[in-house]
């Protein structure tokens, strides 16, 4: 796992990293709304230099997700 | 940002900060940035946050009403949006109904929070456009879009500012200072969250500015080095008529800094200077080129120019002056003094300057080190009323006795009630005062108000006066009657007055104020704080009584209440009580 994504999830979803795998999905966490998605996104682009377009926002709602987002931005 | 979210445990222990956010956008992620702001500054932020747009109604809900801060930030794009997106198609009257509107809404929900709740209360300005509908020809008139917007903060400032603890905070301004972007567009339409978070992030500092004032937590005097700081160069090295300092550049950077000191002081802010040279050298600076600097040396409250560490010279100022050490500034060119100071004297704030001289201006300005939620007459005089102490203290020192002194001295005594003239003086006592304090209450002018409306309440001023100057209102008591007894809410004093009995006159004057309402008994209180140990043995030294819980009981009785004998006059509610 990339740490930096999950100490980020961790922290704005205010889950212990042991919490956080792979599979870690929006669906299935509750803490996961709209606000901490907010907060979530714009945690990634401070931490990672990058910025989303705003359609794209809606579609990083896993960690699986996430991360091939940074990864295409070649952060990750 | 993010480690404030987890770490909550550590904030426990702190005094809690309660704030209440009335919005017609969404706040939530302000939070963070409002939490570690507030543990910066030793606050547990306890902060909540009203629904989306339904400010006037939480406003009205007497839930929050122990709130220590309201802030209401309501966006025009959803109050008035036919203001934001469709001026040009109003008519002058749609356009000053739309105003209107706009000002009663934000009016009606600071009332609503007035009707039960004391709080200071922070209300965000209106945005003005960036780039108004009609382009460039929108400035030409005054009611084009800008200049529309405009004049509705300026109504809105004047509507709210006749609240004292209502201040506004100007959006405007915070943009025109953040580098970064200020809104995001892609937060504002994916969940109506206007800022980006540098903004947030600088708006939360604006609202501390306000609660640092309001919570004493100000400084009162900055401290200068000379070489290198008032002046370029080295003065034993550059001799006096070296070193640069004037109207032109490069002299002009200094000359412009110093400036900015000169506007300190005119609001109040007490400077010193400390600097290690020969005094002889610094003081013929200060003869030869006087054309060139706006300081003159009498500026300067305390004066150390010698080879001791700045450390021992802060010191000695704080002393001189009479006031603490987490009420300085420290401010140098020189990286080994700035961390000499940090190490050994860590409450004072200090400022190392840039290498470029022309950004020490700015520096200084946007240091927010120095608010006040008033200002009054003595703030305006206190520079000179502490050139009026040290002739003071010059003639202490030849007096015979201090007895002799005291008599010399022609002392005055004026102790009256709150007033309009007085409330700003003595809310901001409350505020700032820290040594000669016995319960550091902190209020508000509205609270000193109520307090002076209340039947139930005494509020007792101190101004007094003498040979050497008129120090003004320098104490403050503030009374509770009940069931025949009189608790002391507060009793606190300027330190610059101390040692010439005026405490002692304040506290015959609470006792009187006591037994002319017929109590049996009066309670004072002592609450410790870092910084009020001096006057921890005050009423046991005055015929109080310890009862062990902090409280200290004194009964009427019949006994004789005198006036300290030195004062040659003294006035109390009008009434002359000594003479």
């Amino acid at each position: 796992m990339n740490e930096r994504v999950r100490h980020i999830l961790g922290v704005v979803l205010e889950m212990s990293d042991q919490e956080i795998d792979e599979k870690l999905s929006a669906e299935d966490i509750s803490n996961w709304d709209s606000i901490r998605h907010l907060n979530l996104v714009l945690a990634l682009e401070e931490a990672f230099g990058v910025s989303f377009p705003s359609e794209e926002w809606a579609r990083l709602t896993s960690y699986r997700a996430i991360v091939d987002a940074l990864g295409q931005r070649g952060v990750v | 940002m993010l480690e404030t979210v987890r770490d909550r445990e550590r904030t426990a222990e702190l005094p809690r900060l309660r704030w209440t956010l009335l919005s017609n956008t969404t706040q939530e992620p302000l939070r963070p940035f409002l939490k570690q702001l507030c543990y910066d500054i030793g606050f547990d932020a306890d902060i909540w946050i009203g629904g989306y747009d339904t400010a006037l109604q939480d406003a009205a809900s007497p839930e929050r009403g122990d709130a220590d801060v309201v802030v209401l930030a309501l966006r025009l794009h959803v109050l008035a949006p036919a203001l934001v997106d469709r001026f040009v198609s109003l008519s002058p009257d749609e356009i000053r109904a739309e105003c209107s509107r706009a000002i009663e809404y934000v009016a009606a929900v600071a009332a609503a929070v007035r009707q039960h709740s004391r709080a200071v209360m922070l209300v965000h300005s209106f945005e003005t456009p960036l780039y108004p509908t009609l382009g460039v020809i929108d400035y030409r008139s005054g009611a084009g879009q800008a200049n529309t917007i405009r004049r509705l903060n300026l109504d809105l400032a004047d509507r709210l500012s006749r609240d004292a603890s209502t201040f506004v905070i100007d959006l405007d301004a915070i943009r025109g200072r953040l580098s970064d972007p200020f809104v995001d567009p892609r937060t504002w339409h994916i969940g109506r969250v206007p800022y980006t978070r540098q903004a947030m992030r600088a708006i939360a500092g604006e609202y501390m500015k306000v609660v640092r004032a309001a919570k004493g937590r100000n400084r009162k005097c900055v401290i200068v080095d000379a070489d290198g700081t008032l002046w370029g160069g080295i003065v034993g090295d550059d001799g006096a008529d070296g070193v640069r300092v004037g109207r032109a550049f490069p002299g002009s950077a200094y000359y412009e800094f110093q400036q900015a000191l000169l506007a300190l002081r005119d609001r109040g802010i007490l400077l010193a200077l400390s600097s290690k040279n020969d005094r002889a050298a610094v003081e013929e600076v200060f003869a030869t080129r006087v054309a060139d600097m706006p300081l003159r040396l009498d500026h300067f409250a305390a004066i150390r120019v010698n080879w001791v560490d700045k450390a021992q010279n802060i010191r000695d100022i704080a002393e001189e002056l009479n006031i603490g050490l987490d009420s300085l500034v420290f401010v140098d060119d020189n990286p080994h003094e700035t961390a000499l100071v940090k190490e050994l004297l860590p409450a004072v704030h200090c400022i190392l300057l840039p290498d470029d001289a022309v950004e020490y201006r700015s520096v200084l300005e946007s240091s927010d080190l120095f608010d006040a939620l008033t200002f009054s007459d003595e703030d305006r005089r206190r520079s000179e009323m502490y050139a009026t102490e040290q002739r003071r203290r010059v003639e202490e020192s030849s007096a015979l006795s201090v007895d002799d002194y005291l008599r010399g001295l022609e002392m005055e005594a004026i102790i009256g009630r709150a007033d309009d003239r007085s409330v700003a003086r003595l809310a901001q006592l409350t505020q700032k005062t820290n040594q000669f304090n016995l319960t550091t209450r902190r209020y508000t002018e509205s609270d000193i108000r109520g307090f002076g409306a209340s039947p139930d309440h005494d509020v007792l001023a101190i101004r007094v006066r003498d040979r050497l100057g008129d120090s003004g209102i320098v104490g403050l008591a503030i009374l509770r009657h009940d069931d025949h007894q009189t608790a002391i809410d507060t009793f606190l004093m300027s330190c610059r007055v101390l040692g010439r009995g005026v405490e002692d006159s304040l506290l015959v004057a609470c006792l009187l104020a006591s037994r002319r309402r017929g109590d049996r008994e009066v309670v004072g209180e002592f609450i410790p704080t870092a910084k009020n140990a001096r006057v921890a043995e005050f009423y046991p030294a005055r015929g109080f009584a310890a009862d062990g819980s902090g409280r200290f009981r004194r009964s009427i009785g019949g006994a004789a209440l005198e006036f300290p004998a030195h004062f040659k006059s003294v006035v109390v509610d009008g009434e002359q009580v000594v003479s």
